[in-house]
């Protein structure tokens, strides 16, 4: 009898571990979701387009920018600080498929490709607002785009991924030129047929019909392909949103006040409550040792970007542009410390009264008016020769800033012309990380290295892959001379 | 013949109780003897006479002799000394009672903890590495890895922070996974699950067995291939009456080393020196030099001479139904960085009680709570560099102090350490309690039964608070952190053990079970900055500014189902055969692959059994045997097969931020268990009567299915993958002897464990190679490459200096080379210096370990010395970068680039350092050979004799001392380190130094 009693709860214990077995192995999860649970409504599918958000805005965006479009250039250099590692192989021609922010960049534009093809691929069976659906579609299809488009500018054409539903089998080989610039078109267009002329639901920093064709815009002009340059930077001026800013000293643009202002039309939005990983660290970057911040307490970090001193020997003395550098400053002990040869600072993007320790709420321009204008001026030149229109656009930036207009009579030719609007772009555009493919369209990036002394290849007008995705993916073929 | 004796005693003791009761109550006769040596006839100091059945007791003195008084005739006086056999004598009618001791046998007879049960040494099929908790020095040390530290062949144990409380790594016969956890699992008193830290008061250790082989480990199936490590603790004996054991030991600690650096006015001329080299001018005038004296030394600044208490207190007996052994134990120690510091209160109660003659039950339960103040240390770079980053960064000119007394601020971007360790507040206090509760029940005499009922929680609760003194404070706005941390696993398990008697020529044991066992881990915090009041800290978090409140919570759990069995079969004492299968289910895999078997067999043969083995007196024992089995590992962290939504990057539209939700990893339901094909063979042999014993074995260890984190192209919108893909193997040979090269008065006694490591990738599926490691804006140092050790340093081989213009010209191109600068090896030979040149600069794994322990007794005396030894292995120095090419100019260096190169120094190995020219940092220069011989244990001890009958039955004080030298070429603090952690990529950098600990110590036994 004792025997008995006493297994039984054995046998029992027993019974349950066989029998429940695959009930017992099932894996729960608390803190992360199973699609079964997404994917629902509207609202799901715009938590999910967030994270396209997330991916293209980060808080380094500014300072990588800079390095691998600026300080490949007669603008920027960096010195000093633990990033001297990835700016000094890009300031001496020296970069290799290794470069880590190469690859950063790289990882990062297809993580925002992929979350873009998630929404893309789980909105379609959700029923709901019809207009808003499409809207959430157009945002996606442009998102995805802009992150191609961003590919395609340091890397030329990549491998094109349009479904969410990848595997690690995948070996996808590099898409034509042709197929890679198609397939760009057809979706800006795409997006600009279906986006508003103002944000989608009022929330700045979402794209714009505007911010689609001047994406377009911009890939034109990458292309040379100058018919469609000048008239898609037409449409965007007929849009009739956007203008100058006009109404102040020319550097305020950038200033709390007018961040916002309808001279941008596609921009990286950074947060009013700038944390480590929704504010830019810019500034962090930039300022000297012993700067006063005008809003403190903030960190100066050991790196330093700083201005080549012959850059600024293009702007003309009453540049309004002039005053977005630093060339000198008063430390904590009332010293005056002037910053000399190739010292000067850029601090276009300036303080904010609310502030991280590192992080402001500089929002990060991708897409400017200016550009619209400067764009089409170039344009025109490069199909009519010099006219008339190109002048006044260019005129119209020059007013902006306070120098003296140009008139045609002041260039001998497209060649003269061309040139003086490559330095208007640079006045212009300094530390918004387009330098680089400003010189490569005007055959000067590497002749310009050269002259500073750098071992620079034609090559080098291309980025190379990054070594690690060449590993992983065999089917990949490395840009020609790495 | 003694029973002949037998009715002549009963008749005296008649005598005695006849004439008188008087007479007998105090009627004890005084025993004398003098113990010896059955070998030599020397005499033996120190061995232990007890009556047996009383709490009466002694010790011969230096020339073997003792005295004793024993109530009757009839008591039997029991003479004990480790190492000799045990001999029992019935006092009679002698007075004078001379015993000689035989050396012991016993090690054969030892009986060794094993998986699920016990098994006689002399029947080990597998290899299972023994210590008991008497041979564990444990002065002054709070942690099990800490005390196990080089005790056992191919056990590998290295701190990972060398902090009060901090922690180990442990890695048995090398290193199977590249992604997987490698930690052994941890069974204490049958309860598996998770490493017991600091948690276990060390002198409540009987013993610590390690499973090395599969033969051993399979029993653990799922989560065995890492190795197991069985800690069993202490039980009263029965019928034993109280004894009481209290241990008092106080010590002091000093840090083994300081980095020597440069004083402020070589720091001064030596960056004037650079800047004039550079064409720049000079930061600082020969007035400020000549002003400044020897600046601040920060490190003297953050070390101290710190002191550590440790208090053990015991109560262990029984009765014939009931034994119980309870425990308390108090540790105290300050850290030798300022501010940091570790406390502990234990309590353990076990308990056993039987219930007539075939039920007994149990309890073991253990609990503590700790108690960290952490100095900030780690990875931090610039102002996150922590206290000893922070220290060797400063420059020497900066002080501590300003002139307004407050903690001064610096042009470079660090943090005051001095600040830091006194403002920066942060603290752990971890409760953990774990302990089980069985019954026993013997089904039928051959047939017995057990529930085992086991549970462990781990409570963590955080503070953390930045005072806004220091500019990290600033920055971080007076932030403050409370978290909460819960580990929960509870263990149901039932086993069943069957050992028929089959006769004297064959016996076998089989033991089957199931078990199951959940875990669930959940976690908490909240922050706010900002706050009115720094006086706050942590305590007060609503008093911080709203808009900066931050909360976190998150939950997993995950389930192990498992069934076992293993069969012990012996045969005539010469054949022996283990079998062991485990059936393990985790909620962990993928849908199509949640179970899997985990086979092993074993079999040994004792030759010296056969009758054709030749009577010697030489070889008293000797065993050969060869196992092979399958384990397995599970240790990826919950929910990596399926498709997952977690959360994803924050968009900021507005100005606003919003949260997202992404998928996280791409699914993958056929991941399955990581295995290991183990195989072993080995000999075990006991010389000269027992005088010497060891074993040698050769184990090859091959891991399959990695569980790997695929690196996958990145156009799939991922990194990597957890995927099964990958082989890996481990082999060598463990040698362990231990010998009484003396006996008698003057003994001694040496241990030796030796053991050899060849590590190596053998695929990686498709792919060439990986590279991983990232630490202080330096990636991809760590190679997976097949045929190379796991996690090679992979870095560029340095060449010199360059000497001349023409040398820089004669040399493969190298981005900004110059005239004393860097030089490296062109090592693909295409004339360029590019990342191709990188190669492997050194092994993270040991050639070969070394623990070397020798004890000498002599008249109550006794000296323990133990070695550790770690050789042929190298180490990243990475600390060494922040001197041969600091992130920032003027940060402080070491005093060694002073003997930088330049045009008159010429013949310096050592560069100019003139170019912070950065790419090549990862160097062989900071590759360190980190081979080390360290004097780990030290222990002079005395114990008083003639204690017996006394209220004081036992007194022994003692010196100990912990690290009391490291031989070592290495540079840094300690090359014993990863501050990584547990992971398999190893580096030093600004880690906690390393305490060198003299200590005294009282042991009461009452």
């Amino acid at each position: 009898m004792m025997k008995k009693s006493i297994i039984l709860p054995f046998l029992v214990i027993a019974l349950c571990a066989i029998t429940s077995c695959d009930e017992l192995l099932e894996e729960k999860t608390f803190t992360v979701l199973q699609p079964s649970d997404f994917f629902k409504n509207l609202e799901d599918a715009e938590i999910t387009l967030n994270s396209v958000y997330g991916e293209l805005r980060y808080s380094d965006i500014t300072r990588d920018g800079v390095t691998l479009q600026e300080v490949c250039t007669d603008i920027h250099i960096e010195r000093s600080g633990g990033i001297f590692t990835f700016n000094e192989p890009i300031e001496e021609f020296v970069w290799t498929s290794s470069h880590q922010w190469l690859r950063n960049d790289w990882e990062r534009r297809y993580r925002g490709i992929f979350k873009a093809n998630v929404v893309l691929d789980n909105l379609a069976p959700i029923s709901g607002d019809e207009k808003r659906k499409e809207e959430i579609r157009a945002e996606a299809v442009f998102l995805r785009a802009f992150n191609y488009y961003l590919l395609y500018d340091k890397f030329g054409p990549v491998p094109i991924v349009t479904s969410s539903t990848t595997s690690v089998t995948d070996r996808p080989a590099r898409a034509s030129e042709q197929e890679m610039i198609d397939f760009m078109i057809r979706e800006f267009r795409d997006a600009a047929d279906v986006l508003p002329l103002t944000p989608p639901r009022e929330q700045y920093g979402r794209p714009t019909k505007g911010a689609a064709l001047t994406a377009l815009m911009k890939l034109y002009m990458m292309i040379k392909d100058w018919d469609n340059a000048a008239s898609t930077a037409q449409e965007v001026m007929d849009l009739e949103i956007y203008d100058l800013f006009v109404e102040g000293n020319r550097t305020e643009l950038f200033s709390p006040d007018n961040q916002r202002d309808n001279e941008f039309i596609f921009v990286s939005v950074m947060s009013d409550t700038p944390n480590n990983t929704t504010g830019d660290g810019w500034l962090s970057h930039v300022v000297p040792r012993g700067y006063q911040w005008k809003y403190p307490p903030r960190q100066i970090f050991a790196a330093e970007y700083k201005i080549r001193s012959a850059f600024l020997e293009l702007f003309e003395p009453e540049d309004e542009r002039l005053d977005a550098f630093l060339f000198e400053f008063v430390n904590a002990d009332g010293e005056t410390i002037i910053l000399g040869e190739d010292d000067v600072r850029s601090l276009k993007f300036p303080e904010y009264p609310t502030q991280g320790a590192s992080r402001s709420s500089d929002d990060f321009p991708f897409l400017r008016y200016a550009d619209v204008l400067l764009s089409r001026a170039e344009a025109l030149n490069e199909l009519n020769g010099l006219n008339q229109e190109s002048i006044d656009l260019l005129n119209m930036v020059r007013d902006a800033a306070k120098v003296p207009s140009v008139s045609l009579g002041d260039f001998n030719s497209p060649q003269e012309y061309k040139d003086f609007l490559l330095d208007e772009r640079g006045r212009e555009f300094h530390t918004e990380a387009i330098r680089r493919q400003d010189l490569i369209r005007h055959g000067k990036f590497i002749e310009m290295a050269r002259e500073r002394g750098k071992p620079a290849q034609d090559f080098q007008v291309r980025y190379p892959i990054p070594i690690t995705e060449i590993e992983r993916n065999p089917n990949l073929v490395q840009n020609t001379g790495y | 013949m003694m029973d002949s004796f037998k009715p002549i005693f009963r008749g005296l003791l008649l005598l005695i109780l006849v004439t008188g009761l008087q007479q007998h109550t105090t009627a004890q006769i005084t025993v004398t003897g003098q113990v010896t040596d059955a070998e030599d006839n020397s005499p033996l100091a120190g061995v232990t006479v007890l009556v047996q059945g009383t709490g009466t007791g002694t010790v011969t003195d230096v020339d073997g002799n003792y005295s004793i008084e024993a109530p009757s005739s009839n008591s039997v006086l029991v003479f004990s000394f480790i190492g000799y056999e045990q001999k029992e004598i019935q006092v009679g009618k002698q007075s004078v009672i001379d015993v000689a001791l035989p050396v012991s046998t016993a090690q054969l007879e030892e009986v060794v903890v094993v998986g699920y049960g016990t098994v006689k040494k002399s029947d080990l099929t597998g290899s299972v590495g023994s210590v008991s908790g008497e041979e564990l020095n444990s002065v002054a040390q709070t942690s099990v890895d800490q005390i196990m530290q080089g005790r056992v062949a191919g056990v590998r144990i290295t701190q990972t922070n060398a902090e009060p409380g901090g922690g180990f790594s442990v890695r048995i016969r090398g290193t199977n996974s590249i992604t997987a956890g490698n930690e052994p699992l941890y069974v204490i008193d049958g309860l598996p699950g998770a490493n017991p830290l600091n948690s276990l008061n060390p002198s409540d250790i009987e013993s610590v067995e390690v499973l090395k082989d599969a033969s051993a480990t399979a029993i653990y199936g799922a989560r065995g291939s890492n190795g197991v490590v069985i800690i069993t603790t202490k039980q009263g004996k029965k019928e034993s009456p109280l004894e009481v054991n209290y241990n008092v030991s106080v010590g002091l600690q000093e840090p083994t080393r300081t980095l020597d650096m440069m004083n402020a006015q070589e720091y001064m001329s030596f960056y004037n020196d650079v800047f004039a080299d550079r064409g720049r001018p000079a930061p600082f005038s020969p007035e400020m030099i000549n002003a400044i004296g020897d600046g601040t030394d920060w490190q003297d600044e953050v070390l101290r001479s710190a002191g550590v208490q440790d208090h053990r207190l015991s109560f262990s007996g029984g009765s014939r139904e009931t034994q119980y052994y309870l425990s308390l134990s108090y540790f105290d120690q300050d850290g030798i960085v300022i501010n940091s510091g570790f406390e502990r209160f234990s309590g353990r109660i076990n308990l056993v009680h039987s219930i007539g003659e075939k039920l007994d039950v149990g309890i073991n339960f253990n609990n503590s709570i700790e108690n960290k103040q952490i100095a900030r240390t780690g990875l931090g770079v610039n102002v996150g560099a922590g206290v000893i980053g922070a220290a060797l960064q400063l420059p020497p000119t900066d002080p501590v102090f300003d002139e307004n007394g407050n903690y001064a601020f610096s042009l470079q971007d660090l943090t005051n350490p001095v600040g830091q360790a006194e403002t920066i507040d942060i603290s752990n206090k971890i409760t953990r309690m774990f302990g089980n509760a069985y019954i026993d029940y013997d089904i039928l005499r051959d047939l017995s039964a057990r529930i085992n009922l086991g549970f462990n929680r781990r409570n963590l609760e955080g503070d953390v608070f930045f005072d806004t003194q220091t500019l990290l404070g600033q920055l971080e706005e007076g932030q403050a952190t409370r978290s909460f941390d819960d580990d929960t696993d509870y263990l149901i398990e039932f086993t069943t053990q069957y050992n028929p008697d089959l006769g004297d020529n064959h016996s076998f044991t089989l033991l089957g079970g199931f078990g199951y066992q959940r875990f669930i881990n959940s976690s908490f915090f909240a922050s706010s900055r900002n706050f009115s009041s720094t006086a706050f800290g942590s305590n007060n978090l609503s008093a911080g500014e709203v808009a900066q409140n931050l909360v976190g919570s998150n939950r997993q759990e995950n389930t192990i189902v498992s069934g076992f069995a293993r069969l012990n079969y012996n045969i005539l004492d010469r054949y022996l055969l283990t079998g062991t299968f485990r059936a393990d289910g985790s909620s962990r895999f993928g849908e199509n692959n949640k179970v899997a078997y985990f086979p092993s067999g074993a079999i040994a043969w004792r030759i010296s059994n056969e009758s054709f083995f030749p009577e010697n007196d030489f070889v008293e024992d000797l065993k050969l045997r060869a196992s092979f089995g399958i384990s397995g590992n599970q240790e990826i962290g919950n929910g990596r097969s399926q498709i997952l939504l977690g959360r994803g990057p924050v968009a900021v539209l507005n100005g606003v931020e919003f949260e997202s939700i992404a998928p996280v990893q791409l699914p993958n339901p056929d991941l399955r268990w990581e295995t290991t094909q183990s195989l072993n063979i080995g000999m075990d042999m006991t010389f000269l009567s027992g005088r010497i014993s060891g074993s040698i074995e050769y184990f090859q260890n091959k891991t399959r299915d990695l569980l790997l984190a695929l690196p996958v192209p990145t156009t799939t919108g991922f990194g990597s993958s957890l995927q099964n893909v990958g082989d890996t193997e481990n082999s060598g040979f463990e040698f362990n002897v231990t010998s009484r090269n003396l006996t008698g008065a003057f003994s001694w006694t040496t241990s030796l464990n030796f053991a050899t490591l060849n590590n190596e990738v053998i695929n990686l599926g498709e792919l060439p190679r990986i590279l991983q490691g990232s630490v202080r804006f330096l990636n991809d140092f760590a190679l997976l490459e097949p045929g190379v050790p796991m996690n090679s340093y992979y870095g560029y081989e340095y060449a010199g200096v360059f000497q001349s213009q023409s040398d820089i010209e004669n040399s493969p191109t190298q981005a900004n080379a110059y005239v004393g600068g860097r030089k490296f090896r062109d090592i693909n030979e295409d004339g360029a210096i590019t990342p191709e040149d990188r190669t492997v600069l050194g092994n993270p794994f040991p050639d070969f370990t070394l623990g070397f322990n020798n004890i000498f007794s002599f008249k109550g005396f006794q000296l323990e010395l133990f070695f550790e030894g770690r050789f042929g292995y190298e180490l990243a120095n990475v600390t060494n970068i922040d001197s041969e090419n600091p992130i920032d100019d003027l940060r402080n260096r070491q005093r060694y680039v002073l003997d930088r190169w330049t045009p008159t120094n010429n013949t310096s190995d050592t560069p100019s350092f003139i170019s912070p020219s950065r790419p090549f940092d990862f160097n062989s220069r900071v590759i360190e050979d980190a081979s080390f011989l360290r004097l780990r244990n030290f222990r002079l001890a005395y114990s008083f004799p003639g204690l017996q009958n006394k209220r004081v039955s036992g007194l022994t004080i003692y010196l100990a001392g912990q690290n009391l030298f490291t031989i070592t070429d290495y540079r840094g603090y300690n090359p014993d380190i990863n501050v990584l952690g547990s992971s398999n990529t190893v580096i030093d950098y600004t880690a906690y130094p390393l305490a060198r600990t003299y200590s005294f110590g009282v042991n009461v036994k009452l």
